[in-house]
């Protein structure tokens, strides 16, 4: 067995141990262990994705002396290698983007805490893309679960305590349904990885035995897990959440923990039950419709706020419609577009939140749409980076938000006619309200406000901020322009996710 | 000479880059500069024109999709005429918005809009298409929305809207051709593979369709023509010009290639897309005028008329013969020169008199003769009276609507065309006579020279020489016109 | 109507004390008259916004009736999926297999495996303890940071840090909480106290210790543990307690055992993933020294549950350890 393969398993514990770490050190201290540490992970995952491509396969890996079904296991293939690193890096660069805003908002005793969830939260993370076994992603759910409630709450003021306590019950009720999901299926198969399961399953499915049971957990799996991630209607709490946060928190909350739940939901609809029991379930149907509304209801209340950043979470729900409605075609193509919206997405709104952290500091640390009239002359990076998130969202040829489309496009293609009809009609009508919201605020960026507000403030650039926002354009450019490669690498990874 | 595609692209977002980083105060270098570089655009655009030749992939995005450059008929008479109103409306701008403010930014998104219509005008694939029109867009925005008050926002984002719908449609196309096509290549007779569409030929129809509609939006093509009239009034004359003028022919340009380059004529031809298409059209020629005789807005009513004009083209286009093709083309040339001119001519009136309705202009003509006498030709021009450009064009187009042999609409069609012709002079030449003739009441002599400068009135010269020349020499264009239809339909 | 208990009642917490946040203000759930007048309602300010009329005055009819008729479907509509949730439960129960049955599809190889090879695969007499420590014992690890995690939530949430920015210690006259209350030196309390709390240590030492050959374990020896340390300071109050197991005391023990526990889960885990011999002595089954490295994990997660059980106690009772 080579040294990287062991990567994957030394960044989930390690990960662990850094967080612990993280809550004895000093602020800065635990800055610089967190961000060390989220670099040397980027790096591990990195060497992980090399040698999947290369051995071109998926390999098992042992958490201990005992193999499945005894003992618990990872999975490790190129999707998951690929996932791994992009979370790793946005994360390193969504904290590097906001890192003043972190010791501005916390307090100074528990800024160390904000790494140790960081750190936490980055751990379970790769715990879900990574895992082989549903009771582990439980566990790891509940450290996400907690973690992230942890982030928002972290900037102390009144509306990030009621905000994280809605997210949190409502979190909470979502970990419940999956528990019980967990708890049915062992209770009718007996096994807890998920290639046994898969097997048992299978068995139970041609012999017509417990199918009521299935149809309910499979039901409990996809609410609980659309509850966490904030799939209409269950999107209540994220507006709130994300939007109230310090920017680094919102910015790590909608584009990796969101997409951690959808991970797993993937994984159990591919290895536990397979694409076939699944579009006999019916379960597509509804995850389209409902990705469908959110794209719509998402965008339609977009354009109603004044906040930027309440507007930029209800852009996200809108986006993670996008995602459930490539699963919802219940294709290979349209899984491969969900994974691309997952990676785009990722790449895109954090460095939406980080800009407009940066706004706020240019207008006097006020966030609705009036105050950061011409901020984008005071923070030209900032108003840089949002121009190029801003048509990233849109959809424009070059950016990452278009090869989402052109692969959700593909995907319905291959649908029927009436699933075809239904989702061009709402990634017209999307990009459409993308648009009426997106680029009158890039205008508004760019007008010098009319009372000369702030007029000579400037934005002072720390490396920390220009850099991630410099590496965020980059990434998100390079996403766009040098897709091939890694849709190819999806669409390897995916044909290797269901064996 | 692949490279030489780049220069007509790439030149004008130099010049908008240069701009931004040096933004030059004084008014003196900055006319100069600006008409320097339209020029040098003109002549790199003719340079291209001439020169080049065959195709430049330049960006691949993903596996088969690569952003591509070539030339070919269609797109030299495109980009010729884009340099060369562009020019002329540069030009225009120097004077009328003197002592405007923020013309630094209005130039910036100048020449960054011509950049992105020569990437339209230059597109050998239909991504290059898409990704020029979103562009052509979202540079426009600026100009249509610069005086930034109330109405010129609504106006911009009623037009922000209207486009971006248009292009998710014409986007649908894209997919369409993508997945039932050899490829996205323009290519003239059209793509398609008969294999591939085989058993789905309603829902390629209806993708034609769709996109036919979308990019037609940008050409004002009922029912996604409403942003024009909001979007006119309010911007400056400059840009309206080119708004109506030149950015509407960009539409035109997708509408043609998505038709007879992808999908090719031959599969529309017969089918309800075809019907459809030339009853919407007939539909807004007749809709256009009839709204521009009841405004009074004098620049809503230039709006209206380019919504009315703009469908003669798409109405040509949809015949899909030669003979309407090469009236089609001919009317895109025309017609752009009188739009334009025409705007210029209310800029200046309106500038000068401060005047907006068309009732007040009375007498207006002693006072600014040599204006309003472009103004009279340009009308004439638009109404198609012979010997101007307009009637040529005209002509063609009746011709081969009758020729073309469709059940209804080959009579219809010029006796739509007839009736809005004279709604067009019920329109256009009130004004001319109020100016001209105020009546008896008026005291004429004692009117202040109103008449604008050289910047405003040479434009107008050029464009009104143009089209009467056009009217006397119709022969090259509409045979270069001819050519590029043999191939095509 | 009355206001909708919790969520209000957090509302109010949150609105009276140093954290207001200016212009936010929260609709309050529950609350049928809203004051118009006030310039932070939410509504009101979207009615201001709205550039129709259309809007203003819809806006303005649901600040008004909205926010009733919200309430009144609210409360049927929870009862109404709260009961269609037990009623799928219940006609799922009725179709799984019947509880404690032989041919149950749980009862597979699996369990077999554990019920009868533990104690030589692991060294441990208590099935249990080998599956959750050994076989399992990744997911014990990760439970074991949840419930770190969730003390540092807590942390996070009630922990006053002396000169915060925007926060003060509340006096305890003023506020009528006993945050600063010590015992007034109970002596029957004290007796009892001082007899039981050595007790509830050293029973907690022993069911931790014998987690590997008895019922027990690190989790239920460290809540022991943890009932003894939250009753001394009960008892004796917190200055006493604070002699021997401060804020210090508390960061030192938990991160050393949580940093323990990763090493040697990671040390189990690498040997046995690369196939490499670990060399742990498995011990002699039913005596304390058996179960290899399960007896060190159980230490670990032992003090580690005590220390969390002991941070809850004294974060609620007085902001801090």
């Amino acid at each position: 067995m080579a040294l990287v393969q062991n990567f994957p398993f030394i960044t989930i514990v390690f990960s662990l141990t850094c967080g612990v770490l993280c809550a004895v050190l000093p602020g800065r201290g635990a800055k610089r262990l967190c961000l060390g540490w989220l670099a040397l992970t980027t790096a591990m995952s990195g060497a992980v994705l090399r040698f999947t491509l290369t051995t071109d396969g998926s390999f098992l890996y042992r958490m201990g002396k005992w193999g499945a079904p005894f003992g618990n296991e990872l999975r490790v293939g190129v999707l998951e290698a690929l996932m791994a690193t992009a979370f790793s890096g946005v994360m390193l660069l969504s904290l590097l983007g906001g890192m003043r805003h972190i010791f501005a908002d916390c307090e100074p005793g528990k800024v160390n805490l904000y790494f140790t969830m960081c750190a936490l939260l980055m751990s379970s993370l790769f715990a879900l893309i990574y895992t082989n076994d549903l009771f582990t992603a439980y566990v790891f759910v509940e450290i996400n679960t907690i973690a992230s409630c942890a982030l928002v709450m972290l900037r102390s003021s009144d509306r990030t305590l009621v905000a994280t306590t809605r997210y949190l019950i409502m979190s909470l009720l979502g970990s419940g349904l999956f528990l019980l999901g967990i708890v049915t299926l062992y209770g009718i198969t007996g096994e807890l990885l998920l290639e046994s399961i898969a097997e048992k399953v299978q068995a139970l499915f041609a012999a017509g035995q417990y199918s009521l049971p299935l149809t309910v957990i499979i039901g409990f799996f996809s609410v609980g897990l659309a509850v966490k991630s904030a799939l209409f209607p269950f999107h209540s709490w994220l507006p709130d959440a994300h939007g109230s946060a310090t920017p680094s928190s919102s910015a790590i909350l909608s584009g990796l923990v969101l997409k951690g739940y959808i991970i797993v939901l993937i994984k159990i609809f591919y290895r536990v039950f397979g694409l076939e029991i699944i579009v006999s379930e019916q379960v597509s149907r509804f995850l389209l419709l409902f990705g469908v509304l959110a794209m719509l209801v998402g965008s339609v209340n977009a354009l109603r706020e004044r906040d930027l950043k309440r507007l930029l979470a209800y852009s996200s729900v809108a986006q993670v419609g996008y995602i459930y409605v490539g699963i919802g075609l219940h294709s290979e193509l349209g899984m491969v577009a969900a994974c691309v919206q997952i990676l785009a997405h990722a790449l895109t709104k954090p460095m939406l939140f980080i800009c407009a952290g940066g706004f706020m500091d240019v207008s006097g640390g006020h966030k609705d749409l009036a105050a950061i009239t011409g901020a984008g002359l005071r923070d030209p990076l900032g108003g840089a980076a949002f121009s190029v998130g801003a048509l990233s969202m849109m959809g424009i040829p070059f950016f990452a938000g278009f090869v989402t489309k052109l692969e959700l496009a593909r995907g319905a293609l291959e649908a029927g006619p009436v699933t075809l009809g239904i989702t061009f009609a709402a990634l017209a009508v999307s990009t459409l309200l993308n648009a009426l919201y997106y680029i009158p605020i890039v205008f508004n960026l760019y007008t010098r406000p009319r009372d000369g507000a702030w007029a000579g403030v400037r934005q002072r650039y720390h490396w920390e901020y220009a850099a991630a926002l410099a590496a965020f354009i980059a990434l998100n450019l390079g996403f766009g322009m040098g897709s091939d490669w890694v849709v190819g690498a999806i669409r390897r990874g995916l044909a290797l996710f269901g064996m | 000479m692949g490279f030489l595609l780049l220069l007509p692209i790439l030149f004008p977002l130099a010049a908008a880059l240069a701009l931004c980083l040096r933004p030059l105060r004084a008014q003196r270098r900055r006319r100069a500069f600006t008409v320097a570089a339209l020029a040098l655009e003109l002549g790199l655009t003719a340079l291209c024109a001439a020169l080049a030749g065959g195709t430049l992939p330049l960006l691949p995005l993903a596996e088969g999709l690569c952003v591509t450059f070539g030339i070919d008929g269609l797109g030299r008479i495109f980009s010729l005429l884009v340099a060369f109103m562009w020019l002329l409306s540069g030009v225009f701008t120097q004077e009328y918005m003197a002592d405007r403010e923020h013309l630094g930014r209005y130039h910036v998104f100048l020449f960054l809009t011509e950049g992105a219509l020569m990437c339209l005008c230059l597109a050998a694939n239909y991504l290059t298409l898409y990704l020029g029109f979103e562009l052509m867009t979202l540079c426009s925005l600026p100009l249509a929305l610069h005086t930034q008050t109330g109405p010129a926002r609504r106006g911009g984002y009623k037009y922000l809207f209207y486009s971006v719908f248009g292009a998710c449609l014409g986007l649908l196309g894209f997919y369409t051709v993508h997945t039932y096509g050899r490829g996205t290549a323009f290519a003239p007779g059209g793509v398609l593979d008969p294999a591939k569409v085989a058993g789905h030929e309603g829902f390629v129809a209806a993708a034609a369709f769709l996109a036919v509609v979308g990019f037609g939006a940008k050409a004002g093509l009922f029912p996604l023509h409403a942003w024009l009239p909001a979007a006119h009034p309010e911007a400056p004359a400059g840009a309206s010009a080119l708004l109506s003028g030149v950015i509407t022919k960009g539409g035109v340009l997708c509408v043609i290639r998505v038709v007879y380059y992808q999908f090719g004529a031959a599969f529309l031809r017969g089918t309800w897309v075809q019907y459809a298409w030339l009853a919407l059209a007939l539909v807004t020629v007749l809709l256009g005028s009839m709204l521009a005789y009841q405004e009074k807005l004098f620049k809503k009513r230039l709006a209206y008329s380019t919504v009315s004009q703009a469908a003669y083209i798409l109405f040509g286009l949809a015949l899909l013969q030669p003979t309407a093709f090469a009236g089609a083309i001919l009317h895109v040339v025309v017609h752009s020169a009188i739009k334009d001119g025409l705007f210029f001519t209310a800029g200046a009136v309106i500038e000068k008199t401060g005047q907006t309705d068309v009732r007040a202009l009375r007498g207006v003509g002693r006072a600014m003769p040599f204006t309003m006498g472009c103004y009279t030709v340009l009308s004439l021009g638009l109404i198609g009276i012979p010997p101007l450009g307009g009637f040529a064009s005209k002509w063609l187009l009746a011709e081969g609507s009758l020729a073309s042999g469709i059940p209804v609409f080959g009579w219809l069609g010029p006796a739509v065309l007839l009736v809005s012709a004279l709604l067009t002079a019920g329109y256009l030449f009130p004004i001319t006579v109020s100016a001209f003739l105020p009546g008896a009441d008026l005291d004429g002599t004692s009117a202040p020279p109103l008449e604008p400068g050289p910047w405003i009135t040479l434009p107008l010269a050029v464009l009104t020489a143009l089209t009467v020349l056009t009217g006397l020499f119709p022969g090259p264009l509409a045979d270069a016109a001819a050519a590029i239809a043999a191939a095509l339909c | 109507m009355k206001p909708n208990g919790f969520l209000a009642a957090l509302v109010r917490f949150a609105e009276s004390g140093e954290f207001r946040e200016e212009s936010y203000a929260l609709p309050r759930a529950g609350k049928t008259a809203l004051d118009l007048d006030t310039p932070e309602n939410r509504w009101l300010a979207a009615a201001q916004h709205a550039e129709k009329p259309a809007a203003a005055r819809f806006a303005a009819w649901f600040a008004r009736r909205g926010m009733a008729v919200f309430d009144s479907l609210y409360r049927v509509l929870s009862v109404l999926i709260c009961c269609t949730l037990i009623g799928v439960l219940l006609a799922v129960v009725c179709f799984l297999p019947p509880f404690g049955s032989a041919e149950n599809p749980t009862v597979n190889e699996v369990v077999e495996r554990y019920v009868c090879h533990t104690v030589d695969e692991t060294g441990a007499t208590n099935a249990v303890a080998g599956m959750i420590s050994a076989y399992r014992g990744f997911d014990t690890l990760g439970e074991a940071h949840v419930l770190f995690v969730a003390a540092c939530s807590v942390i996070v949430l009630l922990r006053v840090d002396a000169g915060a920015r925007g926060r003060r210690r509340p006096d305890p006259a003023q506020t009528g909480r006993d945050m600063e209350y010590e015992p007034n030196g109970d002596l029957i309390l004290r007796r009892v106290a001082g007899l039981l709390v050595p007790l509830a240590f050293l029973f907690g030492l022993y069911v931790v210790l014998n987690g590997t050959s008895s019922p027990g374990g690190g989790f239920s020896g460290g809540a022991l543990m943890g009932a003894g340390l939250i009753l001394h300071a009960v008892a004796f109050g917190f200055e006493r307690t604070e002699r021997f197991f401060g804020d210090a005391v508390y960061h030192l023990v938990k991160t050393a055992c949580l940093a323990a526990y990763a090493l040697l889960m990671a040390y189990f885990i690498y040997m046995g993933a690369n196939g490499l011999d670990d060399h742990v002595w498995l011990g002699i089954p039913g005596t304390i020294l058996s179960g290899g490295l399960i007896l060190p994990i159980n230490l670990a997660v032992g003090l580690e549950v005590a220390c969390t059980m002991y941070c809850f106690y004294a974060l609620f009772r007085k902001g801090g350890l």
